[in-house]
């Protein structure tokens, strides 16, 4: 699961540019990452630009 | 609004209003669809251009220009600053792309182009022999099927449309630039010349920019190559940068966003469908500068496309002589520079260091950029060529 920190997002997309599975969807100002598409690769949390994407720990 | 639309635009930046403008030049009707609710906002570009690249394709309007450019001032990671003089053919603009990319929808619009904000294309439709023949999208908040003869993807870095349409557009980690941007208020640089810091302090596998707006404003920015990203978020390089550099600044504007620093793509045209601009991956892949290839790119589109619905023709091998034509263009050149960037990415900073000093050494007036650039690529001289090609 990736948690997105909204009031940190600036909704530019380069998330999106590097999803492999295009599992993430990004309009005006709303991100949404389908979770049952992603395959945990976390390529979008080390390139966003503002830290706003976190791993989070699945127990 | 209608549903039947010769050619359909999504994305309204400069490739996709060049794009449009040119696809309805001979009559097709044209739609233009900006997911965002203005025309150029939120601006997330250095909106640096060359003079000579942007008076090529359109007539410049004073209003679009903040600063004129003329020179440029490296520092090194040892804090030796390298000014070089650019030749005419060299100056530049810094722009307002809010007003910009306005006016080139305004010109697209005026050609006969329908525009549309607040537009999201969200899928596309395919014929039974699986042309691309139409989107969906929501529109002022309602969803509707759109049909078209021929798509053009302007989508931008996310370039989800191609991958709608089965090409692979997802950046490899070392072909895109994580980027932010800060416009600072309250500094004293000087109006015509732009500066880079370059070196693994400031921004690793990339560079900072200062593109002045002003005489007491700038873009201040930096870009960190994607499979460098564990060493450090750049918006923190920034605001350390900042704090160093402009403790007493103000900052009217932060924006982030990924700039793409590859070659073209080796598809970028399908059955129905054409990518263009930063989705088609057409900016410089060595500079990250990309409004004027991009609307070079759009243009050559648009005239292919306008080509293929006068002949009735919307299969990819029609449409592939859009994607020759720019490969003539920039797109081989940007194969060089592509070459030149991967060697610069082999650099430490003490081979930066070196290099400052070595250009140092020359007298000012005798300076020039590929001066500069033959100096950079000393120890691999097969690529001087290239340089020499590039610039």
């Amino acid at each position: 699961m990736i948690n997105i920190n909204e009031n940190l997002c600036d909704f530019c997309g380069t998330c999106v540019s590097v999803c492999p599975v295009d599992c993430i969807e990004l309009f005006e100002a709303k991100l949404k990452i389908n979770n049952e598409k992603c395959i945990a690769c976390n390529l979008c949390v080390d390139i966003c630009p503002l830290g706003v994407l976190e791993v989070e720990d699945e127990e | 609004m209608k549903s039947n639309w010769d050619v359909i635009v999504v994305g309204g930046g400069p490739a996709g209003s060049m794009a449009a403008w040119n696809s309805a030049k001979d009559g097709a009707s044209v739609l233009m669809l900006e997911k965002d609710r203005e025309i150029g906002a939120p601006v997330r570009c250095g909106e640096g251009v060359g003079e000579v690249g942007l008076s090529n394709i359109v007539k410049i309007d004073k209003r679009w220009i903040k600063a004129k450019i003329d020179k440029m001032n490296i520092i090194s990671p040892d804090n030796t600053s390298v000014k070089v003089n650019f030749k005419e053919k060299e100056h530049g603009y810094i722009l307002d792309r809010r007003i910009f990319d306005n006016d080139l929808a305004l010109l697209a619009s005026q050609a006969g182009v329908t525009v549309k904000t607040k537009s999201y294309v969200h899928g596309l439709t395919f014929s039974n022999d699986g042309f691309v023949n139409g989107v969906k999208a929501n529109v002022l908040g309602k969803d509707v099927k759109l049909n078209s003869k021929i798509v053009i993807g302007a989508d931008g870095v996310e370039s989800r449309i191609g991958r709608f349409a089965g090409l692979k557009t997802a950046f490899n980690m070392c072909d895109i630039g994580s980027c932010v941007q800060a416009v600072v208020s309250g500094i004293d640089i000087d109006p015509n010349t732009m500066q880079f810091y370059v070196g693994d302090k400031y921004s690793p596998g990339g560079y900072l920019w200062i593109f002045p707006k002003g005489k007491d404003i700038a873009n201040i920015g930096l870009g960190i190559l994607g499979d460098r990203c564990n060493s450090g978020r750049p918006k923190d390089f920034l605001d350390k940068f900042l704090s160093k550099h402009y403790p007493n600044s103000s900052i009217l504007n932060y924006t982030a966003g990924g700039v793409p620093l590859a070659k073209t793509l080796d598809k970028i045209v399908t059955d129905g469908l054409v990518l263009v601009g930063d989705a088609a991956r057409t900016v410089n892949p060595l500079s990250g500068g990309g409004v004027v290839s991009g609307m070079n790119n759009g243009r050559l589109a648009g005239i292919r496309v306008a080509e293929a619905i006068k002949e009735n023709n919307f299969s990819k091998e029609f449409l592939k002589k859009y994607s020759d034509n720019w490969h003539k263009a920039d797109g081989k050149n940007h194969e060089r520079l592509y070459k030149i960037k991967n060697f610069i990415l082999s650099l430490t900073d003490d081979d930066l260091n070196h290099i400052a000093k070595k250009v140092s050494a020359i007298p000012f007036e005798k300076r020039s950029v590929l001066k500069v650039f033959k100096i950079v690529v000393w120890r691999k001289p097969s690529l001087i060529l290239d340089v020499i090609k590039a610039f």
